[in-house]
């Protein structure tokens, strides 16, 4: 199954908007406004109905195992798509024969949110859905991969199936432990705050704008109530756990602290194969692709190889 | 969601930033001025006519912001009502 095939210009909408519910996605919902994104799968561009009719149609061959793609802050599911027009999701599908499924959601909104919607909607497709689902990869980029596993916390606490359908979930380029770089925004906001002049102020309100789910980013902050800055929601030990990292250095040290220019080695590999929370992560369950910033790690086709590899293999 | 209503949403958008704009440019401007009034008003015998202008200051800045905040209410509420003839039209 293809997403893409509508107008360029509409693409550039759908990218802008996703932008603006990036920046002010919490205040848009909050306020019931017209232009906050409503989560669900789309399918060429339209948010898809869950109904077993509606399903049906965009879904002609419907596999028992699925892939849900869940992109990250500021994206569309545009994100996933490469040069030549394919993505994981419809490598997945030609290679292995499973059904790809694009989610998109408000990434403004906080992650605990987002999660529990997602869960709420894989417990719908499991009625909807035109076949028996066997399996569900969900595939993470970004804080996709915060609201997957929030996902999954919501379903074990709310005692949904699907859950127990989840064998594999894949990570990329996922802040496990948190982004600096809204760390180190909060901090300079403090700081102009405490200044003693309006027009820094000013300067710290306008920074204090950003979103509930930015500022979430700044700590992993996947489920409220069992968060904190080093450990946000442990990884359920029912899954396997598959992490994928990219690095723009070379050097270990560099990469380590910078790593993919948004995400650290660290925080992506959830410090290098340590454990988070409960589950400690065998090395074969994390790749790092060195010379790879951030976005490339959502449509690389070297990327494609380990997933792939995952996705094979017997859970 | 239909265009109208990403319509509607972008004017209550804008509705919001001119709202909070505008409370924060009438903040700084009435913060701003109060340091050069405060030492004014500190000097004996221009203090008093300061006190006055200061406050002639601060009201003018509030009614001009005030009056700001009111034309934006109405031309949003005009505008968002003329979308939502519109969508109505249109069904």
């Amino acid at each position: 199954m293809r997403v893409y095939g509508w107008g360029t210009v509409g693409q550039k909408l759908e990218h802008s908007l996703a932008i603006l519910n990036g920046v002010l996605g919490d205040h848009l919902a909050r306020t019931s406004n017209g232009l906050a994104t409503t989560l669900s799968f789309v399918h060429q561009g339209a948010a898809l109905s869950m109904d077993r009719s509606s399903l049906a149609r965009a879904i002609p061959r419907p596999s028992r195992r699925i892939a849900v793609f869940v992109h990250g802050l500021m994206c569309t599911e545009q994100v996933w798509r490469m040069q030549d027009g394919s993505d994981y999701g419809s490598l997945l599908e030609r290679d292995l024969g499973v059904t790809p499924l694009y989610l998109r959601y408000n990434s403004g909104r906080g992650i605990a949110e987002n999660g529990a919607a997602l869960a709420d909607l894989l417990e719908a497709l499991g009625d909807a859905y035109p076949d028996v689902i066997d399996e569900i990869i969900p595939i993470g980029f970004s804080m996709g991969g915060l609201v997957v596993r929030s996902a999954c916390h919501t379903a074990q606490k709310e005692g949904h199936s699907w859950l127990s359908r989840i064998k594999r979930a894949i990570y990329i380029g996922t802040p496990h432990r948190g982004a600096p770089l809204e760390r180190a925004g909060r901090f300079l906001v403090r700081t102009l705050r405490n200044v003693p002049d309006p027009y820094t102020r000013l300067i710290a309100d306008i920074g204090d704008i950003r979103s509930l789910g930015l500022r979430n980013l700044g700590d992993a902050d996947a489920w409220h109530p069992l968060s904190d800055w080093r450990h946000p929601v442990p990884l359920l030990p029912e899954i396997q756990h598959y992490l994928i990292a990219g690095a723009l250095a070379t050097d270990p040290w560099l990469a380590l602290w910078f790593g993919d220019a948004l995400v650290p080695l660290s925080s992506a590999t959830a410090d290098a194969c340590g454990d988070i929370g409960a589950v400690a992560l065998p090395p074969d369950h994390v790749k790092i692709f060195h010379a790879f910033a951030h976005m490339r790690l959502a449509h690389d086709p070297a990327v494609y190889a380990p997933i792939r590899g995952w996705c094979e293999a017997a859970a | 969601m239909n265009n109208v209503a990403r319509w509607r949403g972008a004017v209550a958008l804008v509705r919001d930033a001119v709202e909070h704009g505008s409370r924060a440019v009438q903040r700084i401007q009435i913060e701003s001025a109060r340091r050069p009034f405060g030492i004014l008003e500190r000097i004996p015998g221009v203090a008093e006519p300061t006190r006055v202008v200061h406050g002639v200051h601060d009201a003018s800045v509030t009614a001009v912001h005030e009056a700001i905040r009111g034309v934006n209410v109405v031309v949003g509420a005009t505008i968002d009502f003329a979308l939502r003839r519109a969508d109505k039209g249109s069904d």
